[in-house]
């Protein structure tokens, strides 16, 4: 089955409002998003209310869209750095209750201690990431965090997949040497 | 040519995203590499885990119905039609093949007429043997109408699934189906007369009159996208009331219907946390429950007096894009700062 072809009839559909097909596009990149600006605010209802606004710009705007190389993500994920950009100007956002959320979100898989220890590992890891290069950084989000395959973040940043693969290689070299406090 | 730790490592990577293989059983015939590589992947494996956060899923749920609520309406604004492409009878299709086609179709009833199936499909409900039969004859009649009175027969083709609606047992697994199928033919009925059909207006509110006690049971029950169909179509038949109305209070009972006019507007002001006043043209769908709801067509906007901020991230920190360099799509537009 080539993935290509239905991803790009299912956008199709999209643009003539199919809610089917709307669905499946909202199903297969919610997690994706959500992943990222998550990575990004650090908030997960933050993180679900840009996701969801992601899909009401795509919704308004998807007539406009047009295939020109670069993966459908792309478009995606550039309207929720977007959102995200214009969510830290509005500077309107208030101070994390970090009791507050963690009461909320431990209904879903873990006790108190396991989810700490899981989001203090992730801050590590989220501090460690903001101190590699701007193209390391682009390169190290979308592969691991929007979950984009090699060739798709080539296109996406305009760069051929060696450079993508060299790009990664550094930048996890550089992570591994910070996490491990070998500088 | 010996492909170098840059490609290896990717390759490690991808199986690990894929599950195929453990991070150790790639390792071993990789011994040369393995110091190197080992740490890597440890990280890389950490990396994943990062990117593994999952939303809550009731509220992804929510979200995604109030969209898919929004995309209905958008295709109902921008004129797009429900009714898939094969039953779309408004398409234009050349005469003579309308001609065989009728003379089939005329003869085929003739056929099923006579051995009177008809009359007993015609009192069939779903579940029955013969309710296709009875929905195939619907189609038909439809399907032969002028364009003048097909809107009327996607009319009666809702009533008789009201009808249908009536006669079902409670926790009947075909009702949420059947209410489909109603909301289908209530907004077959609107796009095949356009707008400003007064006749079809009319007919509507005598439709809502006769049947509100059903209708505000299916609006409770409807699923979300079968609701905003029914919710519309109902507008437009009170707005006909309306002017029903209007005309009624020359005479007499009009006091009455007004009084109708008013509930069911009532209902959807309502549901849409009060902020859609009587008489509006169409319901807003997309205000939903909590803060998060957004008009249709209002400017899209991050949530002021959120419950929190970034953990780790101060705004004058943060990149523009992912990971601060430009995510970009070819096409270069700016999609969410237009």
């Amino acid at each position: 089955m080539d993935e290509t072809i239905d991803l790009k009839e299912l956008v199709e559909r999209a643009k003539n409002y199919d809610t089917e097909a709307f669905g499946q596009l909202y199903d297969l990149y919610f997690d994706k998003l959500f992943g990222y600006a998550y990575y990004k605010v650090g908030n997960r209802f933050e993180a679900e209310d840009i996701v969801e606004q992601v899909f009401l710009k795509a919704l308004e705007k998807i007539s406009e869209f047009e295939w020109r190389g670069a993966p459908f993500s792309s478009w995606l994920f550039r309207i929720a750095s977007n959102l995200i950009v214009d969510h830290y100007r509005s500077a309107k956002y208030e101070a994390v209750d970090i009791s507050e959320e963690t009461d909320l979100l431990l209904g879903d898989d873990c006790n108190p201690e396991q989810f700490a220890i899981r989001e203090s590992d992730r801050n590590k890891i989220v501090d460690a990431i903001r101190t590699l290069t701007e193209e390391q950084q682009q390169v190290i989000v979308m592969r691991f965090i929007a979950g984009m395959t090699i060739e798709e973040v080539a296109k996406a940043i305009d760069k051929n997949t060696g450079a993508v693969k060299a790009l990664q290689h550094r930048a996890i070299g550089s992570l591994s040497r910070i996490l491990r406090g070998d500088k | 040519m010996k492909p170098d730790l840059g490609d290896t490592l990717n390759e490690c990577i991808e199986a690990m995203i894929n599950d195929e293989k453990l991070a150790d059983e790639y390792l071993l015939p990789l011994k040369e590499k393995h110091a190197k590589l080992e740490p890597m992947l440890v990280t890389a494996t950490e990396l994943i885990g990062v990117g593994e956060v999952a939303p809550n899923a009731e509220r992804k749920q929510q979200a995604k119905e109030r969209l898919m609520a929004l995309v209905e309406r958008k295709r109902w604004e921008s004129g797009i039609s429900c009714i898939p492409a094969e039953e779309n009878t408004t398409a234009k299709v050349p005469q003579w093949r309308k001609f065989f086609t009728r003379l089939g179709i005329v003869t085929l009833i003739f056929i099923v007429l006579s051995s009177g199936t008809l009359v007993i499909a015609e009192e069939s409900l779903p579940g029955s043997p013969l309710y296709p039969l009875k929905l195939a004859v619907e189609k038909v009649r439809i399907g032969l109408a002028d364009d003048d009175s097909r809107a009327m027969l996607y009319l009666e083709a809702a009533e008789e699934r009201i009808n249908e609606l009536k006669q079902l047992k409670n926790g009947d697994a075909n009702y949420i189906k059947l209410v489909k199928a109603f909301a289908k033919n209530l907004e077959a009925a609107g796009l095949a007369a356009g707008h400003d059909d007064a006749a079809l207006k009319s007919a509507l509110a005598d439709f809502v009159r006769k049947n509100e006690e059903v209708l505000s049971d299916i609006l409770k029950r409807a699923p979300e996208s079968a609701k905003q169909a029914i919710e519309r179509a109902l507008n437009n038949g009170n707005k006909g009331k309306s002017g029903l109305n209007e005309r009624g209070r020359a005479g007499e009972g009009g006091e009455k219907d007004s009084d109708h006019h008013w509930k069911f507007n009532h209902e959807t002001e309502g549901r849409d946390g009060g902020r859609t006043s009587p008489g509006t043209e169409q319901p807003e769908v997309g205000k939903t429950k909590g803060s998060r709801g957004i008009a249709p067509g209002s400017d899209v906007r991050i949530r002021e007096g959120k419950r929190g901020s970034p953990i780790n991230q101060t705004p004058a920190a943060t990149p523009s894009t992912p990971g601060g360099v430009n995510l970009n799509p070819s096409d270069g537009k700016s999609p969410a700062s237009d």
